[in-house]
């Protein structure tokens, strides 16, 4: 009775500690990405299960080990106590109950984490299901992404191939990424969207994504670039848009007419570019 | 080795790895890079008006890179090494570059565009522009965050053909005007690949403050 007590209060700690974290988690904690896409739903459900199992199993080992250190630690507890130690040394249930414990813990991580792995291979790699279960695979908006040090810069190569500082996307059509990079290697980091692509100088990288709300979508370099990384971002005025389709028509209005006259001056619409020019300084 | 021994190291070294840590954590908390404070002037209306001169030089001829390609700040009516300027919010700021260097051309046309000037366009040599032919910049003056990207022509022999000897011939003026926004500090940089020697032409000076990039204090 008493080494079943020893067990029941802490682990009620444990029990009620647990609840408040993953209720946090579930519904009060931002965990990243969001849920501006499938894409990144998956992956903050993902993080949301593993925050949940790593929080409640830290909280377990630290509960347990502070009650049993301040308990049996003492050097005034009871003669009947015996040495510390000796009691779980010899003690095979308990024993078992801890390695069953972990190996259980350990192989949910490996297979959940497969599963969702497999199944997130949108992000980079394939269409989203959603995007083929509303047949939009037929018409994607190709967004070519190109990374400098140190902004990235976006061409419409189907509206006449203008470029912009600011990524702007409709709702309810796929959005091909071609993203490229003109000098060193960055990484295309769509926060909101759950999508991060490398960039490669002479490389074309596809990646994809189908958005269902408007939503706000910071862009940052997700690949240490040089000495202004930590600026390569879209944020704030800069920020990244994902639009209703008749706001996006109205955007491409107003970029044709701002950015259009430049045309002329960009190189010819391709999926990687020599930088140029071949020679540098003066 | 004795136990003792073995701790005694393995806590000195913690405590080595651990002053150090705080030490540069401390400095990168409390780095404030010297700013220049740009000139301001009031008119007899009583209107602010705040002035940035600077130039750009091929070769800086000063301090630890000599070679390197810089901005200059004119301060008391002295060319001053610093690219850590101070300029006041909710401000026009009236800019003049006189361009010394010469062309490279840009590596994206896309910043060939002069953007986020007043009236979307800047005055070279008293004639307004507002796009340039991406293969005569010399370095661009570019402060993404505000939107700001105005390219500055190189010097050529063709442009100057009087004489290129003639200090007064020898550079590009540049004039325009921004409007600054809420306190901040933004960086600037040039997006012209003018490091020559460096990768890409985008190592040493384009990688250095003090040279081809800085802050822009905004108080």
């Amino acid at each position: 009775m008493t080494t079943r007590r020893h067990f029941v209060i802490p682990g009620l700690i444990v029990a009620a500690l647990s609840l408040i974290w993953d209720l946090l988690v579930a519904l009060v904690l931002h965990i990243p990405p969001g849920y501006a896409t499938t894409t990144a739903a998956d992956q903050t459900v993902t993080s949301q299960v593993f925050a949940i199992i790593a929080g409640d199993a830290g909280m377990a080992v630290v509960v347990f080990g502070l009650y049993f250190t301040l308990l049996f630690g003492r050097h005034d507890r009871p003669a009947e106590m015996g040495l510390p130690g000796r009691a779980a040394r010899s003690n095979v249930p308990l024993q078992a109950a801890w390695i069953g414990a972990s190996v259980v813990l350990v192989m949910f991580a490996a297979g959940f984490g497969v599963v969702e792995l497999e199944g997130q291979t949108a992000p980079a790699l394939v269409v989203p299901a959603q995007a083929l279960a509303a047949g939009a695979q037929k018409d994607p908006l190709i967004v070519q992404v190109i990374g400098q040090q140190w902004q990235f810069t976006y061409r419409y190569p189907q509206y006449g191939g203008f470029e912009t500082q600011q990524l702007r996307i409709p709702t309810g059509r796929l959005i091909q990424f071609d993203v490229t990079s003109l000098d060193v290697t960055h990484s295309f980091w769509a926060y909101q969207l759950g999508i991060k692509i490398d960039a490669n100088q002479g490389v074309n990288n596809v990646g994809y994504t189908y958005v269902t709300k408007p939503t706000v979508i910071d862009v940052r370099c997700g690949e240490l670039c040089g000495l202004w990384h930590g600026y390569m971002t879209n944020v704030g005025s800069q920020a990244g848009e994902a639009l209703t389709p008749s706001a996006f028509a109205s955007w491409l209005s107003y970029a044709k007419a701002v950015y259009g006259p430049e045309e002329k001056n960009l190189p010819k619409f391709a999926l990687t570019y020599y930088p140029e020019p071949l020679q540098y300084g003066s | 080795m004795s136990t003792g021994r073995k701790l005694l190291i393995v806590v000195s070294s913690l405590l080595v790895g651990a002053v150090a840590l705080g030490v540069y954590v401390v400095f990168w908390l409390s780095y404030n890079p010297q700013s220049i404070t740009a000139p301001t002037s009031t008119n007899s209306s009583g209107q602010v008006s705040t002035h940035l001169f600077l130039a750009t030089t091929g070769s800086i001829d000063y301090g630890t890179h000599p070679d390197w390609v810089a901005y200059l700040i004119r301060q008391d009516g002295k060319w001053v090494s610093s690219t850590v300027w101070q300029v006041p919010a909710h401000s026009t700021i009236h800019v003049t570059i006189w361009e010394y260097d010469s062309q490279t051309g840009l590596r994206n046309p896309f910043i060939s565009m002069v953007r986020g000037t007043v009236g979307g366009v800047v005055e070279e040599n008293g004639k307004a522009i507002k796009y340039m032919n991406p293969n005569f910049p010399a370095h661009s003056f570019s402060v993404p965050d505000l939107g700001l990207n105005v390219p500055l022509e190189g010097i050529t022999q063709a442009s100057y053909p009087a004489d290129l000897t003639n200090p007064h011939n020898t550079h590009v003026t540049i004039t325009f005007s921004f409007k600054t926004g809420a306190p901040e500090t933004v960086q600037w940089q040039c997006f012209v690949p003018c490091a020559a020697g460096y990768l890409y032409g985008n190592g040493g000076p384009m990688q250095t403050i003090g040279y081809m990039d800085g802050y822009l204090k905004i108080v």
